[in-house]
């Protein structure tokens, strides 16, 4: 088993994808990097002696997600090209017929396989450690919760598209359908989100709830959330063991481990729906209310909200993005409903809030006002005494010349790293040779 | 002992192989002969749990086999087919397959003269070492059984000779062969029990004495019963 181990893993430094797939992640990562830092650097300038400006600027929303948003493009749009050959190149080459004979099996090969691509996704990542020593460097803070919590979003990301990459890679003996596959599924994630922005089908809306590129926004902002982990975690599961049954060439009749895996997953997704429970880990605490607010919230019965606005009207998607998202994680008893007909257009612009059978309406969706009107439905009172500490943002203007630093790790010591990897066996060769 | 009851293939509508009925002996080296086309591969990849069935079992020693850890614990095998990472230098490879199973068989490496070939990348390799290579991956293990699709394929006169020689002493020592060949003549020099297909059906199966005696060819030559036993 070791000794297979060892060849997956030596076998993603052999591939030529490798040099390529290292030129592209060194430019993109260094590229996204970069802009960052110096737009982040501009930008504090103005903070520098402002506590209420400053207070916006907090480095990983600022830096590192926008450095990790390279890493997505690269997860996405190239890594399954190196994935796949994994299970395609057995087949292209025949050598599954050899490995198959081992001592161990399928699943075991299978098992190797993904923890192999696993340990290589878990190298791409290490490679980015150097922009947080960076940053570091020049005096930047890490809010170190909210950064492995990024980290854990993409190795999760990653996973899934290994997941998908295997499944292309077992359902085609091609490498070019494989690889046509795993992006039409990873990208018709991403469309889900870019459908979901822009309200192309409303149907769309309640899909795009399981994509997994809106999955790790969560990530993103901060918030863990374990319903996210674990839909995350199912997802994955389901998907490997698919590509597991079209692996396993000795399986004849697949139809039935499909529809049973399947009810097994979609009933774990109805439990996980039932999960309501999200920690905000930003050091600003951005993503939920005041402290006072969040604990009056938790004693609330259960909250309707009919909301008299399009989904697609700007007010309605502020509401939902601001409000609606730190009420949710607080809350999993709010019912939101969006009215329609006759009644939208009489009383457009209305929120309307209902607790225990009292409601009242408003055209505000400002905060206070709403935490007013809940008071006055639930009848109970807002403990003010517990003042949060306000957060006082980390501005930075970066030194110049920070950036070489990023140049001599990105643009020369890792692709002449890799390089040299790939070359070892073609010097051994001429030498040999 | 293989024995193989009612195996049916179908692809796109059209048999491949129909209700093959046969018994491999145990300890025989077994040739599957037959024109191109007869099925001998599709067999081969069914006992060997590479391809599924779509009627049919197979017993290895009066055990039906259910799934494919079964066969590949008694069974080693080697297709026609290359099966080797073409990147990979022959020593490299070799070092990766003997952890892989464990298994290591330095007379076996002599015998095929494989160390010559150490330093040579396997894409580089000619179709004669290749094939050399492929067979020391089938026969360097324990299996009692190991079954070889062409073996001979890719061998001047002389080399046949050598793993002519090689599959013999295997076989003295204990382990039984399954041989799909196509060159009649070797087949009748190293095969001592076969089995003849024919556009997916098992025609004839036999000793070569049995076969004579049966189609009454008197001098046992295979080609004339081949051509007998597909004449009908």
């Amino acid at each position: 088993m070791r000794a297979f181990f060892k060849k997956e893993i030596d076998d993603f430094f052999r591939s030529k994808t490798v040099i390529l797939f290292t030129i592209l992640f060194s430019a993109v990562i260094s590229y996204s990097f970069y802009s960052a830092v110096s737009l982040y650097s501009k930008a504090s300038v103005a903070a520098i002696g402002n506590p209420l400006y400053a207070a916006g600027f907090e480095p990983v929303p600022g830096i590192f997600v926008p450095t990790f948003g390279g890493l997505f493009i690269i997860l996405t749009l190239i890594a399954p090209f190196l994935f796949i050959q994994s299970i395609s190149n057995e087949k292209r080459y025949n050598t599954i017929t050899l490995i198959s004979q081992f001592p161990m099996s399928l699943r075991s090969i299978f098992g190797i396989k993904f923890l192999s691509a696993v340990v290589f996704l878990l190298i791409i990542i290490a490679c980015l450690f150097p922009v947080f020593i960076i940053w570091y460097l020049i005096g930047g803070h890490l809010a170190f919760g909210e950064i492995l919590l990024l980290i854990f979003g993409y190795i999760l990301y990653g996973m899934f598209i290994i997941t998908i990459s295997f499944l292309a890679a077992s359902l085609f003996s091609n490498n070019a359908q494989s690889s046509m596959m795993a992006l039409f599924l990873i990208i018709f994630s991403w469309f889900l989100d870019f459908g979901k922005d822009m309200n192309i089908i409303p149907f769309m809306n309640k899909i795009s709830q399981w994509s997994v590129t809106g999955q790790l926004k969560y990530f993103e902002n901060g918030i863990l959330s374990v319903k996210t982990v674990v839909y995350l975690v199912l997802l994955i599961a389901f998907i490997a063991y698919l590509a597991y049954l079209f692996f396993n060439f000795g399986i004849k009749n697949r139809v039935k481990p499909i529809l049973i895996s399947s009810i097994v997953f979609l009933f774990a997704l109805w439990l996980n729906s039932k999960i309501n429970c999200n920690f905000d880990l930003t050091e600003s605490g951005r993503n939920s209310f005041p402290y006072e607010y969040t604990e009056f919230l938790k004693k609330v019965p259960a909250i309707k909200i009919d909301i008299y606005l399009r989904q697609t009207d700007s007010r309605a998607r502020d509401y939902a993005n601001d409000f609606l998202k730190k009420l949710r994680l607080v809350k999993s008893n709010v019912m939101v409903h969006y009215v329609t007909g006759k009644e939208l257009d009489k009383n457009y612009g209305i929120f309307k809030y209902t607790i225990g059978g009292k409601s009242e309406t408003t055209y505000s969706n400002s905060e206070e006002e709403i935490f007013m009107i809940l008071e006055t439905l639930s009848g109970i009172k807002i403990d003010k005494k517990n003042d949060s500490n306000s957060f006082k943002g980390y501005p930075l203007v970066a030194k110049s010349g920070w950036s070489v630093y990023m140049f001599i790790f990105y643009l020369i010591i890792l692709p002449v790293g890799i390089l040299m990897l790939y070359l070892k066996n073609q010097i051994i060769y001429t030498r040999r040779a | 002992m293989i024995s193989i009851e009612n195996i049916s293939k179908i692809y796109s509508k059209r048999y491949v192989l129909n209700n093959i009925n046969c018994k491999i002996p145990e300890n025989s080296i077994t040739g599957i002969i037959g024109p191109n086309g007869a099925g001998k591969s599709t067999l081969i990849r069914i006992i060997t749990g590479f391809e599924t069935r779509d009627t049919g079992s197979v017993f290895i020693n009066d055990k039906k086999i259910d799934n494919f850890s079964q066969i590949k614990n008694q069974i080693s095998y080697m297709p026609e087919e290359m099966m080797l990472y073409p990147d990979y230098f022959v020593d490299e490879f070799l070092s990766f397959y003997h952890a892989a199973v464990n298994h290591r068989d330095d007379a076996l490496l002599n015998a095929l003269s494989l160390k010559m070939i150490f330093n040579k990348k396997i894409k580089q390799l000619s179709k004669g070492w290749h094939q050399r290579l492929k067979l020391y991956t089938a026969l360097c293990n324990k299996k009692h059984i190991a079954i070889l699709d062409e073996p001979f394929e890719g061998f001047d006169p002389l080399q046949m000779r050598e793993v002519a020689s090689i599959i013999r002493s295997q076989n003295s020592s204990g382990r039984g062969f399954v041989l799909s060949i196509h060159q009649l003549s070797y087949a009748q020099k190293i095969c001592d029990y076969f089995i003849f297909l024919n556009r997916g059906k098992l025609i004839a199966q036999g000793t070569l004495q049995s076969l004579s005696e049966k189609y009454g060819v008197s001098d046992t030559n295979l080609e004339e019963i081949l051509i007998k036993v597909i004449e009908g």
